[in-house]
């Protein structure tokens, strides 16, 4: 019953008005980019070492007139989009191996765990040996740091799998690989989508670390590169469009999820 | 009614788990039979081993000693020739009503208008044919339990096991669930062992009551109902102090 009352609310809320629901959100970011705006005129802070935003949007604005940030943009996407959907295939086929069988569990899932602390900035020079300097290498690294979250929840989720779900499927005559899609990845999915979720995160991270050497375009590149040419205006650019971007990309996520599993308001937030 | 054979047999059935090191003996030395078509309800304390004997019955478990026989032949998995319902987390939250009800016939390779049929038709009988697409999570316990048995019955197993389906509903909701079950039941007359702690629902709803000793669980009393058919059984002088009677055997 309180499942219950619990849904009916939280239709509720979602069948309020959009802009409701986009005010605060809304608001505590212009918040944020005014308190920054007053604390870099306050003179606190050398300006040239702390521009406000309205210096950094004027640089964003001359990034994109000259084509660089469509380039810079073009380039991180293709290989963040790409990490992330190996890393994320990776991660769910590792998870619901080490989840299902034991003993794949107690050997590679011990395998992974030791690797899965490694520093992406240490794994770096070992992937440009192995793969050379090029798209390869950093499609890689973000695959590499997409994979870990996806992998730890979804055998999570295996090992959570409540039995009478399982007892009830195989009453109903489901066995072998049906049982396990009809089953274990169906009650997964709320924990994959958490797992996407963080890596989301991870392989933005895993990304810029490996824009960081070798790159020549993408916005990590681009971030480390005005830094180095004390473009200050131009790297709070790249800052503040990868915090935007993650953060957009995180809502779109989430609405997919909403309108793609109405049955788990765990998977919803 | 009964013929004399064995629809289900449990042969000195010992149960122990393993909880973590510790050995729990769940069931000791437990014999019973159950003929084909009887309803059976099988009482006794909590935590000596009722839904143990289903998981043993359904084959998700097998017995540490002594044998559990379907049609004279050990049970070796869980088969669709036995369903189960559970109290808790018997319904798939992934799936619609209807993706729940025609989750077997559509494994038995049940498609399209066929399937859509059945599930109709079975959605009907539990009166929850305007919930079809809703989601398990969005109904009340009562309708979630109504699924379940239509989910059960849809997929026609021979054997019928229920563990204490009606036990977390209000009392008015009970009765009419126990109504129900008597009327899917009654059509083919499944074999059913129905696990309950309510004396008075056993008495409204079996052919025979079975008593386990508290753990290790064994059968202490094996009752045949001493009452009419089901539908005077509520208003039969004699349920009161046949309750009673059973209520302090359980106690003893
Ligand atoms: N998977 C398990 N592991 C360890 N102990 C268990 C397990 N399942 C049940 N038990 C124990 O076995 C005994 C019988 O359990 P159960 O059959 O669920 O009893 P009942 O349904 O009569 O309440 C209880 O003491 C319970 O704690
Ligand atoms: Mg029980």
């Amino acid at each position: 019953m309180t499942r219950n009352s619990e849904r009916r609310s939280r239709s509720r809320s979602s069948s309020s008005p959009a802009s409701r629901d986009w005010a605060l959100p809304a608001a505590t970011l212009a918040a944020a980019l005014l308190l920054w705006e007053a604390v870099a005129r306050s003179g606190l802070y050398p300006p040239h070492l702390f521009p406000p935003p309205t210096a950094a949007a004027r640089a964003l604005k001359d990034m994109a007139r000259t084509g660089q940030l469509g380039a810079d943009l073009a380039a991180s996407g293709r290989r963040w989009l790409l990490g992330l959907l190996i890393g994320n295939a990776a991660g769910v086929l590792l998870g619901a191996a080490t989840g299902a069988a034991r003993p794949l569990r107690s050997s590679v899932g011990t395998l992974i765990n030791a690797l899965r602390t490694i520093p992406f900035l240490i794994l770096i020079p070992i992937a440009m040996l192995w793969l050379g300097l090029g798209e390869a290498e950093k499609v890689a690294i973000t695959a590499w740091g997409a994979a870990f979250p996806v992998w730890l929840n979804t055998q999570t989720g295996f090992l959570g799998v409540e039995r009478q779900y399982v007892w009830a499927a195989q009453c109903l005559g489901a066995r072998g690989a049906r049982l396990y899609w009809e089953v274990h990845l169906r009650r997964c999915i709320p924990y994959i989508v958490a797992g996407v979720r963080v890596s989301i995160a991870t392989a933005t991270f895993a990304l810029a670390a490996a824009e960081l050497t070798g790159a020549f375009e993408g916005l990590g590149f681009r971030i480390f590169y005005s830094y180095q040419m004390f473009q200050v205006e131009r790297m709070m650019a790249g800052i503040m469009v990868v915090a935007l971007l993650g953060l957009a990309l995180d809502r779109a996520f989430m609405a997919a999820v909403a309108r793609l599993l109405p049955w788990q308001p765990e998977a919803h937030e | 009614m009964s013929s004399p054979r064995a629809k289900l047999r449990f042969r000195a059935v010992a149960m122990r788990y393993d909880d973590g090191g510790r050995a729990v003996q769940a069931l000791d030395g437990a014999e019973l039979e159950v003929r084909e078509r009887e309803f059976i309800c099988l009482l006794g304390p909590s935590g000596c081993g009722k839904s143990t004997l289903l998981h043993l019955a359904a084959g998700f478990l097998r017995p540490t000693a002594g044998s559990v026989l379907v049609d004279g032949r050990e049970v070796s998995g869980p088969g669709t020739d036995r369903g189960m319902v559970f109290q808790q987390h018997n319904l798939f939250p992934w799936q619609t009503v209807s993706g729940n009800v025609g989750f077997g016939p559509r494994l038995k390779g049940r498609i399209g208008a066929e399937l859509d049929g059945s599930v109709a038709l079975a959605l009907e009988e539990v009166g929850l044919a305007d919930f079809s697409e809703h989601y398990p999570p969005e109904l009340s316990i009562g309708m979630q339990q109504r699924v379940g048995l239509a989910r059960a019955f849809a997929n026609d197993p021979d054997i019928l096991l229920l563990d204490e389906p009606f036990a977390s509903l209000d009392a008015l909701t009970r009765l009419q669930m126990q109504r129900l079950l008597l009327s899917l039941w009654q059509r083919r007359r499944q074999t059913v062992i129905f696990v309950t702690h309510d004396v008075e629902e056993a008495l409204l709803l079996a052919d025979r009551l079975v008593l386990l000793s508290p753990r290790p669980g064994r059968v202490t009393r094996d009752i045949s109902v001493p009452l009419g058919p089901r539908e005077g059984r509520p208003r039969d002088r004699r349920l009161p102090e046949l309750k009673e009677d059973i209520l302090s055997q359980l106690l003893s």
